[in-house]
């Protein structure tokens, strides 16, 4: 069946961390909903951090815990007839991929813990060094498709499909955070920030009854033009040489 | 005016042979013209991948899908690799999307991936490009080269003359790669079927 394939969006997303003292971190869900190619991807809410942040679970988290959040990806795309999901990780670097979280609510939450307005506490090094220390996990249903320290884009560097999408489906991404026990007070308030890229491919199905590439040279026209050209020619020389004969009589 | 009738004739014979002598000279420098820029278009599009830089290939190869070739850049044309037919002595290289003014400068991609071996590539039936590929039999060696260097290789498996809407046969034949073009007429389609040939893709040495 010929396919139509053309990229809907590519989604920057991002997954912010932030260590607390006391507030408990509760387990969460939020919904991604690719609308189509016109319409594009209902994110949700965000968070006071960034306005693509997935995560509003993954704050305040304390050394020991254990969380889980689960994106539910859904297609709503009403331009195409399956959508297919890939994911990625995007590292951070100060020049090509700064960081992005707000300084404004670090400061507000209590969070930044230079007041210097302006400057966020973390920079792409120290957020590195605090994300080394916890464990992330992704599973897209039940595969497991990433384990590492979220500092490192690992099995996500390159894009791994995630689902293909009917109208109207949904797959799920589980993300389990685990935040070691021995975690020091060095880490308080420390902010982290994975960026992630959602590739959405849309998928039209064409209709039955389309034809392969015309790749001809006019060149039948060349035989059929010569031909009628030569009969033409003979044909006068003929009348030529019949009407010589009746002017010689 | 029956006297008239014999020179009308012979003219509109006369004009309809120079017609036909101008389109076959036409075609003959369109083909030439064809395989010139194919030509130069090889060695440029060789050239900037050999400039590419390791840093920007890792950075395509993360964004790039799986199955998906990476493509170079030349002079406004998206390159996706070269194509080998050393029993035609032909060495062309593939645009990554058709339409037909692309055509007329090279063969191009029109479904599929080497790396999902569902490869189907047109060309226009110009001597330069794709215009002797009937003169391909089984066993035929065929090699396309992707911009990251690895070369994948072929065996002909089977060369067909298809109806213009045999779409489904060029596209789900379960062949690793599909060459095609239009029969000399134009009315039909020359279509060379190949299969991976033994060796596993590997990169150019």
């Amino acid at each position: 069946m010929k396919q139509k394939i053309k990229r809907l969006a590519a989604l920057l997303l991002s997954l912010t961390l932030a260590v607390g003292l006391a507030a408990p971190a509760f387990a969460q869900s939020t919904e991604v909903v690719f609308k189509g190619q016109s319409e594009g991807v209902d994110l949700g809410q965000g968070s006071e951090y960034t306005a693509t942040d997935l995560f509003g679970g993954l704050k305040n988290v304390m050394p020991g815990d254990t969380l889980t959040e689960t994106i539910r990806l859904r297609s709503e795309a009403g331009d195409c007839d399956e959508v297919r999901l890939y994911l990625r990780a995007r590292a951070h670097d100060e020049a090509d991929n700064p960081l992005t979280y707000s300084e404004a609510h670090e400061n507000a939450d209590g969070k930044d813990q230079a007041g210097v307005a302006g400057a966020r506490d973390e920079t792409v090094a120290t957020m590195q060094e605090f994300l080394a220390q916890l464990t992330l996990r992704i599973y897209s249903g039940d595969t497991l498709l990433y384990e590492a320290t979220p500092d490192q884009t690992g099995a996500l560097a390159s894009y791994v499909p995630l689902a293909t999408l009917a109208r109207g489906e949904s797959c799920t991404l589980r993300v389990e955070l685990k935040v070691p026990a021995e975690l020091d007070n060095r880490f308080a308030n420390r902010v982290g920030e994975v960026d992630w890229v959602f590739l959405a491919e849309g998928i039209t199905h064409a209709a039955p009854g389309g034809t392969l590439i015309q790749t001809g040279q006019w060149n039948w026209p060349v035989l059929v033009l010569g031909v009628a050209g030569l009969a033409l020619v003979v044909c006068g020389i003929v009348l030529l040489r019949r009407r010589g004969k009746d002017h010689a009589q | 005016m029956p006297n008239k009738a014999g020179p009308v004739l012979l003219a509109a014979g006369a004009a309809l042979l120079t017609a036909a002598l101008s389109l076959f000279f036409y075609n003959r420098w369109e083909d030439a013209q064809a395989g010139r820029t194919a030509g130069q278009l090889l060695a440029g599009v060789r050239s900037a991948a050999g400039q590419q830089e390791q840093a920007a290939e890792s950075e395509a190869a993360a964004q790039s899908l799986p199955g998906e070739l990476p493509v170079v850049e030349w002079q406004n044309y998206d390159c996706v690799g070269t194509l080998s037919i050393p029993a035609l002595e032909l060495e062309l290289p593939v645009l990554a999307q058709w339409d037909y003014t692309r055509l007329k400068t090279a063969p191009c991609r029109q479904f599929g991936s080497s790396r999902t071996d569902d490869l189907v590539i047109a060309a226009h039936n110009y001597q330069s490009h794709f215009g002797r590929l009937n003169q391909l039999a089984a066993g035929d060696t065929v090699r396309f080269t992707d911009m990251d260097g690895v070369v994948n290789t072929y065996t002909v498996a089977r060369v067909e003359v298809l109806a213009p809407d045999a779409v489904d046969a060029v596209q789900n034949s379960g062949c690793a790669l599909v060459l095609y073009t239009c029969t000399k007429g134009g009315a039909s389609r020359v279509a060379v079927f190949c299969q991976r040939a033994e060796t596993a893709p590997s990169p150019a040495g």
